[in-house]
């Protein structure tokens, strides 16, 4: 049972009128895996990524969540099927406090606001960040609030985690920083991780497999090394994007 | 970065975690009974007082809907007259037909709240934009009806005698002191969901719908929530309006100019705090109401008076009164404390 | 059909109302509740101007456009531009202070009472069809809506301002760095729309009497005839507003016409209901700035 995936694409396509962004994709990601989604602007990662949260539902095919297929359901069904996840903007709730946004996860998974609001500070004490729990989310600076953006993954208890270009708008230094606490975390929770990443070097870092899409279509699935050597990979993505490495 | 280092939790450290924003919560709730007290003594110098007191506390509770729905769970109602003008509509035409004004008053709420709930079922689930559109529209829409059936204007029966048994009293006093009371349940109720799993889940709404829903909040059931409490009070709004004035026009009842009270009583004091309406419409109703009795006489000039403090207050000051000053408040607090 | 032709004819004009709201919501990305005061204003300048002239109203329909132009273009600096920023909420409750203040204005100066400005055109006519009687003045409506239409479509395919306005559309930062002055541009295309409701108000105040309230079922057209076309496709519109037309041709004449704004929502709200996708899609668009 243990190998069972907790998260499951099974041939999902998205289409928006016309467009298919996502081309029946299957991905199975297992407990303690943590799987880099890469692909050049327009892939379809980001529909992927909200088709597996519930965004969008899938034109076709489905998507479980520990066996449990969630392909029509409302995203806050999924969350309480283990899946967190966050957004590309600085900010999810600006002018929340820092506990009231962590401690979201917990009170909609169920706990009462006493139980949620300890679990909030344990997952803010976890990552060290107890003296910006009544701060406002607006006035975090960036690393910070990345930081309390894992907090709130903490807090709600997740066995899948989707995390859409997290560590976009940090400086090399910064990154390097919020990524160590990344792998730690994920590590000792043994999270089945699902990430879109652009920066290569930051994507081997963490990645244990890599999926490449191209076109909506995926290309490549496995190892991260493995793929990374793959010469259709390199000729369909690699080639161009190698030299943002060091940006 | 040295809040990124892991350091163990200390027992000080323990200690500071409570919530925070509840002891705010209950300092503006005894700012809220303060002011409703000033209201009503100051009601008893005269009449004129009175009736322009029970007015600013009909139009509190008008506020105090728009604040809970828009203010605090996010979706932006820009037709609140709908619910106000239902049950003015409902109890004067009961009344009419000579219902026990109780039981109309009864009628009127419940009208109301299943007039939100059919707007709100077929909306809420809208993005921000067509939603407010949508509301908008809901009190033309239903104004365009009553026309259609008739009633242009329904004239209040009057009857010199208090009768208590049918919710008649001829001194303005009385209503005051009873829309007083309400006042203040919403004022506890506002404060009482702001601080429970319900307010936690409006504001993470108002904040980010998506990110709110990823969390696990079933977004659209607790707008429908926020929705109905607000139809609640604005039909107390609009039951008092009902005992206040002699003529009900539809015209007047569901024009968006009511709808335009609610969001500047609430703006002018400060959206999603739970003393903002209150203070708001403390500050604007007799104001608008004493310049309309004494210096002018023209038609209109109040609503001149709503629509051009909303633009003011939309264009340069979005925070509103309350939250302006205690931020202030804060900042030289926390400069004096080091 | 009678109602058919008729509905086409005066479509015309919600399409062309239909377009100001298109640009301003659309391109512009900004939320204007009185887009329909705006309208309204023309009515009222088109009865002063008659008033004090004589002229025929379908000549004044012209100079009406210009002023509320010119309107558009002094409102824009200290109201407008401000809300750009401030996102689509502040718009919304602006923009909704803004219909009410214009509302009450028009009351305190001309009443409450209707004020016509007529013309022997509405009541004569020709037989355009077996069958099918149609009044000068709702072929000179349609005149003038296409020969609008055309004029704002020629505008923004074939000028070098349509191109800036698209761009600015669709990359305001990047519209910046290709040196295109990005406020002269918005102030204009506001200015634009401002002068086509000016124009359609002015079109549908001939003949018909005007109150302070007029604007209600403009608020509500304008609305309708992007979504029902599709929001963002200028061509979209022309559709909206014939269906627009033709259903209230439907109503009127099967229903009272008291009900008419009542259908026309109902079809709005279903229209929401039935087409979320693409009514979604561009709801992203607008939600995309509104933090």
């Amino acid at each position: 049972m243990a190998d069972t995936p907790v998260v499951e694409a099974e041939n999902v396509r998205v289409q928006f009128g016309g467009v298919v962004a996502v081309r029946d994709v299957s991905l199975a990601v297992r407990a303690g895996e943590r799987i880099g989604l890469i692909g050049p602007n327009g892939a379809g990662k980001t529909s992927l990524v909200n088709s597996l949260s519930g965004e969008i539902r899938p034109t076709s095919g489905r998507v479980l969540l520990g066996g449990v297929d969630v392909s029509r359901a409302a995203p806050h069904r999924h969350f309480r099927h283990g899946l967190s996840r966050t957004f590309q903007v600085a900010h999810p709730f600006p002018a929340l406090t820092v506990i009231d946004s962590v401690m979201l996860g917990p009170l909609s998974a169920g706990s009462s606001v006493a139980e949620a609001a300890e679990r909030g500070y344990d997952a803010l004490a976890a990552l060290g960040l107890d003296d910006v729990s009544d701060k406002e989310m607006s006035d975090l600076n960036p690393v910070t609030a990345k930081l309390v953006e894992l907090a709130r993954i903490i807090a709600a208890e997740p066995k899948v985690v989707l995390l859409d270009e997290l560590l976009a708008g940090l400086l090399p230094a910064e990154r390097r920083q919020v990524l160590d606490k990344l792998i730690e975390i994920s590590e000792s929770r043994s999270w089945a991780t699902v990430m879109i990443e652009h920066l290569i070097g930051d994507v081997r870092r963490f990645c244990t497999r890599l999926a490449v899409l191209v076109d909506g279509t995926l290309i490549a699935d496995g190892p991260t090394a493995e793929v990374l050597a793959d010469p259709a990979v390199i000729a369909a993505y690699l080639g161009e994007t190698s030299t943002k490495e060091g940006s | 970065m040295t809040v990124t280092q892991h350091r163990p939790v200390t027992r000080e450290k323990a200690a500071t975690r409570k919530l925070p924003g509840v002891g705010r919560s209950r300092r503006e709730l005894l700012a809220v009974v303060a002011l409703v007290v000033v209201v009503v003594v100051v009601a008893l110098i005269s009449p004129d007082m009175s009736t322009t007191a029970a007015f600013t506390m009909t139009f509190v509770l008008l506020g105090q809907s728009w604040n809970l729905i828009s203010g605090l769970a996010g979706p932006l109602a820009l037709g609140q007259a709908a619910f106000f003008g239902i049950t003015d509509f409902t109890i004067l035409v009961l009344r009419t037909h000579g219902v026990n004004q109780y039981l109309g008053i009864v009628v009127g709420i419940v009208a109301s709240v299943l007039l939100a709930l059919i707007v709100g079922l077929a909306t809420l689930r809208l993005p921000g934009f067509f939603f407010a559109i949508a509301s908008l529209m809901v009190p033309l829409i239903i104004q365009a009806v009553i026309l259609y059936f008739g009633f242009f204007q329904v004239e209040r029966p009057f009857s010199p005698e208090d009768t208590p048994g049918d919710f008649n009293f001829n001194d303005p006093f009385v209503y005051l002191c009873i829309a007083a009371v309400f006042v203040l349940v919403a004022a506890v109720v506002t404060m009482v969901v702001k601080g429970r799993r319900m307010g936690r889940y409006f504001q993470a709404i108002r904040e980010n719908p998506r990110a709110a829903e990823a969390s696990g909040v079933p977004t659209f059931r607790y707008k429908v929530y926020a929705f109905l409490i607000a139809a609640v009070f604005a039909s107390l709004a609009g039951t008092f309006y009902s005992q206040l004035t002699f003529v009900f026009d539809p015209l007047d009842a569901f024009d968006p100019t009511v709808s335009v009270q609610a969001l500047v009583v609430t703006l002018v004091g400060g959206a999603g705090t739970v003393l903002g309406p209150v203070l708001g419409g403390v500050i604007i109703i007799p104001l608008t109401q004493l310049a309309r009795t004494y210096l002018f006489q023209l038609p209109g000039l109040d609503q001149i008076a709503y629509a051009v403090l909303l633009l003011a207050v939309a264009l340069w000051f979005p925070r509103g009164a309350y939250p302006t000053v205690a931020r202030a408040l804060r900042n030289r607090k926390e400069r004096r404390c080091g | 059909m009678s109602i058919v032709v008729n509905g086409i004819l005066i479509g015309a004009l919600w399409a062309v109302l239909g377009l100001g709201k298109q640009l301003i919501l659309g391109v512009l990305r900004f939320v204007n509740f009185a887009h329909a005061s705006f309208a309204l204003i023309g009515m009222y300048v088109l009865y002063v101007l008659w008033n004090a002239t004589g002229i025929n109203p379908f000549i004044l329909v012209v100079p009406v456009a210009v002023i509320l132009g010119l309107l558009g273009l002094a409102i824009e600096r200290p109201l407008i531009r401000p809300l750009v920023a401030r996102g689509q909420r502040a718009q919304m409750i602006a923009t909704l202070a803004l219909l009410t203040l214009i509302q009450a204005l028009l009351n305190l100066g001309f009443g409450a009472a209707g004020r016509t400005t007529p013309s022997d055109l509405t009541t004569s006519g020709t037989t355009l069809l077996p069958g099918v009687f149609v009044t000068w003045s709702s072929l000179l409506v349609f005149g003038f809506a296409l020969v609008a239409f055309g004029v704002v479509w020629l505008l923004l395919n074939r000028t070098t301002f349509g191109l800036q306005v698209l761009a600015t559309s669709q990359r305001r930062d990047s519209a910046v760095y290709c040196g295109i002055n990005v406020r002269r541009v918005y102030g204009l295309a506001f200015a634009l729309t401002i002068a086509l409701a000016g124009l359609v108000g002015a079109l549908y105040a001939i003949g018909t009497p005007v109150t302070p309230t007029s604007a209600t079922p403009l608020l509500v057209l304008m609305f309708v005839v992007p979504i029902l076309g599709g929001l963002g496709s200028i061509p979209g519109v022309l559709i909206g507003g014939v269906i627009v037309g033709i259903l209230q041709g439907l109503t009127t004449s099967f229903l009272p016409p008291q009900l008419e704004n009542a259908i026309i929502y109902l079809i709005f709200v279903l229209v929401l209901m039935v087409r979320p996708q693409g009514v979604l899609g561009n709801a992203a668009l607008l939600t995309e700035r509104s933090t």
